[in-house]
């Protein structure tokens, strides 16, 4: 039996609104950016989300292809669309928060190629999705093509260098160009988005689940 | 057999399909002469190009060409049933990869020749041509482009959209090869010595061999369902 | 204020991009409960005629 209530869904309800709150009451505000850069903090939690997500759909793709077992299609049917949703959310509050700071909506930076780049990507693979009808055929293609892409990221990031960067580098090696308390708000919404992203990902795998179980019950009558 | 001589054996066939009817090649060299020929004219009168965006006409004329050669190879088969037969004979799914890709990096080359004396033709004046450097990167490219579209042909050839299902496929996953080769081109038409553009050239090789890889062990899960 | 108007158009995005899916996920989760129940009185019926 499912269960009535995730406790993932129940943490981001808490968990949504606190982070809100941390960043619109406690956080301090930036000297030059100003209101904008509250922006920020949920921004870099969806992009650690997203990308998550990716990694998720191409381990969920590997290991379908070794065991064919349909669980491993669910997971990485739910993670590639949920990290699309991340990614397209982290491009457009990007966007926005560029427009103000650098006075242009896009610019090509290294780091708004790649999530760009991955967007059009797993964009495809749901698209591919979309366009297959049989089961076994579509999960098989939708591993393949969630693999490949998420191997093209390292020359992603590769080719991305050629693009000088005006995008600021918050966590450097060196640690955290931060004030305490932006770190303390950091943490705390990056952990509320991954809380998201985990609600977010379960309720998209048990829909998967009993639509494949419908399907079956369906053709059982059938036959 | 062993691995070398199956791939030959599929490459040959594959190649002589081709000179028999003619159908991929004299169609990629057509559109990408066409796609130069547009360009040429929304170039405007004068008709001269830095040498960056100058590469990237030579670089869409080429891989928008190459996508009609890349989608025929798979289709062919896939139309005549043959996949099923190629899959029964004991061939390695491994061997019919590296052919189907080896076909298509012969295609790409084979219309290059057409298509790079013409960019030159149109687009030529106030660039250096730097032939070494150009026939490098034409090779990684057609190396990285070949193996990508050879795995994707074969999702693309088992949707019910095959011919628009490729270039969707394909593409995104290009992109960074495409943005490596016309920065890298574009240093080269600007009389830049090799040294300067070695990490491109380096990153480009990564994506071939990265795609070859994948291409190699992913290719019998897609081509079994297709 | 110009900037605050970027934050709220920034935030607005945000949580209507998330509920928009969450709806959609919801429409999808009724039309399985929806066939649940066509198949349901599908069975039935065969029932009743053996």
């Amino acid at each position: 039996m499912l269960k009535r209530f995730d406790p993932f869904a129940v943490l981001a309800l808490v968990g949504i609104p606190g982070a809100a709150a941390t960043v619109f009451f406690y956080a301090p505000l930036e000297r030059t950016m100003g209101v904008v850069q509250k922006i920020f903090y949920f921004h870099l939690g969806l992009a650690a989300a997203a990308f998550l997500s990716f990694f998720v759909a191409c381990v969920a793709g590997v290991l379908y292809l070794l065991r064919r077992q349909r669980v491993w299609d669910e997971r990485g049917t739910a993670a590639v669309e949920v990290g699309v949703l991340f990614t397209t959310l982290v491009l457009l509050t990007g966007s926005i928060w560029g427009r103000p700071i650098w006075n242009t909506w896009w610019t090509w930076d290294p780091r708004l190629t790649t999530s760009l780049i991955l967007w059009f990507i797993f964009t495809a693979c749901l698209i591919l999705r979309s366009a297959v009808e049989q089961e076994e055929k579509r999960a098989v293609f939708c591993a393949v093509m969630a693999i490949v892409g998420f191997v093209d990221v390292p020359v992603v990031f590769l080719s991305a260098r050629l693009w000088r960067s005006i995008h600021p580098t918050v966590i450097r090696s060196e640690g955290i160009a931060l004030e305490p308390a932006m770190i303390v708000t950091l943490a705390v919404s990056l952990a509320a988005m991954l809380i998201l992203w985990r609600a977010l990902f379960r309720l998209r795998c048990s829909i998967q689940r009993q639509e494949n179980t419908l399907l079956d019950l369906q053709q059982q009558l059938q036959r | 057999m062993t691995l070398p001589r199956q791939i030959l054996l599929l490459y040959r066939k594959d190649l002589r399909v081709e000179v028999r009817k003619k159908e991929s090649l004299i169609a990629m060299a057509f559109f990408g002469v066409l796609i130069m020929v547009i360009l040429n004219l929304a170039a405007g009168l004068d008709r001269r190009l830095q040498a960056e965006p100058a590469a990237g006409v030579l670089w869409v004329a080429i891989l928008f060409s190459s996508v009609l050669g890349l989608g025929r190879v798979f289709a062919r088969e896939k139309e005549n049933n043959c996949v099923a037969a190629l899959l029964v004979s004991p061939l390695s799914p491994g061997a019919l990869f590296a052919a189907k890709a080896l076909v298509n990096f012969t295609l790409m080359s084979f219309s290059e020749l057409v298509l790079v004396p013409v960019f030159f033709a149109l687009f030529g004046a106030g660039l250096q041509p730097g032939l070494p450097v150009l026939l490098l990167l034409l090779a990684l490219v057609n190396i990285g482009f070949s193996a990508a579209g050879t795995l994707l042909s074969a999702l693309a050839a088992g949707t019910r959209r095959n011919e628009v299902m490729l270039p969707i496929l394909l593409y995104p996953l290009c992109l960074p090869l495409v943005a490596l080769a016309v920065k890298a081109t574009g240093a080269a038409f600007g009389g830049r010595p090799m040294t300067e553009i070695r990490d491109l050239i380096e990153s480009m090789a990564a994506f071939g061999l990265i795609y070859a890889a994948a291409g190699y062990l992913l290719f019998s899960h897609a081509v079994r369902e297709a | 204020m110009e900037r605050a108007t970027y934050l709220i158009l920034a935030y607005m995005i945000l949580w209507v991009g998330i509920a928009g899916y969450l709806t959609w996920l919801s429409g999808r989760q009724r039309q399985i409960a929806r066939r649940l129940e066509e198949l349901n009185a599908q069975i039935k019926r065969r029932e009743v005629r053996s």
